[in-house]
């Protein structure tokens, strides 16, 4: 891998709810994605990592800590320079795409903003090579979005953030309002994309076996925090912090023989609410190996072996 | 818990005839058209299964393929220009496509209920939990007094593991975190003891922890009150940890059925196939996708012949114009492809061995 071409430090995002209460979205995360890797990035519904995803790309101002992207810092001010080079997919491509713009001005709207082609000619020749290489056909370029399912929507989505041909792209739950048959088309597109051009992608999911099968790496977050951040492999071979032994326990393994053999760690205890949080460890509230120190004090993220992070008082080595 | 049927049963309004041994549910031959904007959508054409005591059945299949329509059908709850124009579905006895709608309600509730997907649409925000539980036995149980319902409340809140119930009851929707909502669900379904407990993606909205609990908590339910449930799915893990029997839906038909273990090793439908290989698995390393090509057919102008017959890699020229007959392969399980007609060409081990990539 050469070099990290994105940078977080300390990055945290507050949110103020009612009058006098800080939601911690995100709390003091710090990562490093490599260029031409796949960083996948898991965890529960409400833990941060779309708001993660939005403010490594500037779509929120940081409340503390910074990105950097080749060496750049990013922030909402200096948007333009960078849009060209980090683009976001996002969930939903029913809502994400303008319903009464044609697909081709949709996919043109920054090759158009940046003027990066001279001619109309050049223009439509573009068009249609980012259909192309998303598996549509040039045909397509007239029609509107309603036109289309929610796979080749999503399609449309990933040709749009090609357009400006970024070195970063943000994948913000990209399949998961998709069927299963039309998830693994788009999984693959995205792989080929990669091979092809060089891309490097954030690809935030909720749901393990998807992010396995597209990452190099995979950072576990629990309610605004990274709690775990190791090799694919060395993840799924040796989960250590206790949520993600928890999390990987509790995935339906679609073997009913295997499912029925299977020991799950059933978690008890309520979920923490990231309003006003007490302090000390995130997960205590539902962990079995908790102790007095973890009421105490929050535990740093730690290197227990080479590349493999975890936020853990009572894991120290793997 | 094995209080609570007898006690059902005794009771005056119960709808169904008890007999020994027959399926609690059985649909022949069911179809479903909805009128829309854009002509009339052929949502279920002609579904046969059926499900008795105390057994799980999962209907898989992707959005549209007309899954949540059929269990519509069978508890009377079709949208606005839906309705069930062949075939006939008996509920515990008591065939539901004639039935009055006076009876219908009857049997919602004694017979069988159902969960949704999102518990947070699903539950009234402005009305405390206890007394949305305790809702069905006011509007079904005109016998049971104040503190018999109460009571009742607190061992459904006990049964699907809500502690504190003297506290809980008194709160809101809002209250409670998605898995504790839908537990709530499940709650109010089964108040009133029913026969039959439909679920339609009932984990879909919850976190995989969450979810674990979830599943956990309907098999037990299910070990102690023996219901027989039916799961809408489209997680094939789901279908694993919790199905006994298995019908796959695909453009508003069953293209195969049969035991767990049946579709999951030794499958015989191509869209079986290329369903189960699509899905990533969680102990395999990064690698490509096995994916079926193109999309699921329109349902308002449905393809003749076979459904799948677009998309499917093993076609044959009669997939395309005659709707393939059900193949039987023993013990239950069936599926509706030529491949396993005699006058097949394409020998049917073709279906594993041809991937399809896109």
């Amino acid at each position: 891998m050469a070099g990290a071409l994105l940078e977080v430090n300390g990055l945290s995002r507050y949110f103020t709810v009612g009058k006098r209460k800080t939601l911690k979205a995100v709390d003091g995360v710090s990562m490093r994605i490599y260029r031409g890797e796949t960083l996948g990035l898991v965890g529960e519904s409400g833990c941060g990592k779309s708001t993660l995803g939005r403010t490594v790309i500037g779509l929120y101002e940081p409340t503390a800590g910074t990105v950097r992207f080749d060496g750049m810092p990013v922030s909402p001010k200096r948007g333009s320079s960078l849009a060209l080079r980090m683009q976001m997919i996002f969930q939903d491509p029913y809502t994400s795409l303008n319903p009464r713009m044609k697909i081709s001005d949709i996919l043109a709207e920054g090759i158009d903003n940046h003027r990066l082609v001279r001619s109309k000619a050049e223009r439509s020749k573009r068009i249609a090579e980012l259909l192309e290489s998303v598996g549509l056909s040039e045909e397509h370029a007239n029609r509107y979005p309603h036109e289309f399912s929610g796979g080749q929507r999503q399609r449309i989505c990933i040709a749009r953030a090609l357009s400006v041909r970024p070195d970063f792209i943000i994948a913000d739950e990209p399949i998961s309002s998709l069927d299963v048959s039309i998830q693994a088309q788009v999984i693959n597109l995205m792989r080929d994309l990669q091979d092809e051009m060089g891309l490097t992608y954030l690809f935030i999911a909720h749901d393990m076996s998807v992010v396995r099968c597209i990452s190099n790496r995979i950072g576990v977050m629990y309610l605004g925090s990274l709690v775990e951040l190791a090799e694919s492999e060395a993840l799924f071979a040796k989960p250590t912090h206790p949520y993600t032994q928890a999390l990987l326990s509790a995935i339906p393994i679609p073997d009913p023989s295997e499912e029925r053999g299977r020991h799950r760690i059933m978690l008890s205890g309520a979920v923490r609410s990231p309003i006003d949080m007490p302090p000390g460890c995130r997960f205590a509230s539902r962990c079995q190996a908790r102790t007095k120190l973890c009421d105490e004090r929050e535990p740093e993220l730690r290197e227990l072996a080479p590349g493999h992070f975890c936020a853990c008082h009572q894991s120290n080595c793997i | 818990m094995a209080g609570i049927r007898a006690d059902v049963e005794a009771s005056p309004g119960t709808v169904f005839k008890d007999v020994i041994n027959a399926p609690v549910l059985s649909v022949k031959d069911m179809s479903v058209s909805i009128k829309t904007d854009n002509g009339i959508v052929r949502a279920v054409r002609g579904v046969s299964f059926s499900l008795s005591q105390g057994k799980t059945l999962a209907i898989v299949g992707e959005s549209g393929s007309g899954k949540t329509m059929t269990c519509k059908g069978i508890i009377g709850l079709l949208p606005p220009g839906g309705v069930i124009d062949n075939g006939t579905v008996t509920l515990c006895g008591l065939d539901v496509t004639r039935a009055h709608e006076k009876t219908m309600r009857q049997v919602r509730g004694f017979n069988v209920s159902m969960i949704f997907q999102d518990p947070l649409t699903s539950l009234n925000p402005t009305t405390p939990i206890g007394r949305q539980i305790e809702e069905m036995m006011v509007l079904h149980r005109p016998d049971m007094n104040e503190s018999a319902r109460k009571a009742r409340v607190f061992e459904m809140l006990d049964l699907v593991g809500i502690s504190n119930p003297a506290e809980r009851i008194r709160q809101y929707p809002h209250q409670f975190s998605g898995g504790m909502r839908q537990r709530v669900m499940i709650a109010i379904a089964l108040t009133l003891s029913p026969k039959l407990l439909i679920a339609d993606e009932p984990t879909t909205a919850l976190d995989v922890t969450i979810q674990a609990q979830i599943l956990e908590l309907m098999n037990d339910i299910q070990r102690k009150t023996n219901t027989a449930i039916v799961i809408i799915t489209h997680n094939l893990g789901v279908v694993a940890s919790v199905a006994d029997h298995v019908a796959v839906m695909y453009g508003g038909r069953i293209i195969e059925e049969g035991g767990v273990e049946n579709i999951f090793y030794s499958r015989k439908h191509p869209y079986t196939q290329g369903l189960l290989d699509s899905v990533p698995k969680i102990n395999r390393a990064k690698e490509r996708l096995f994916s079926i090509p193109g999309s699921p057919p329109d349902l308002v102008n449905p393809p003749e012949g076979c459904p799948f017959a677009a998309r499917c890699g093993s076609r044959m020229r009669v997939c395309g114009s005659y709707v393939p007959p059900i193949m039987e392969f023993g013990g239950g399980h069936s599926a509706a492809c030529w491949l396993y007609d005699k006058r097949a060409t394409a020998p049917p081990s073709a279906v594993s061995a041809t991937p399809m990539l896109s």
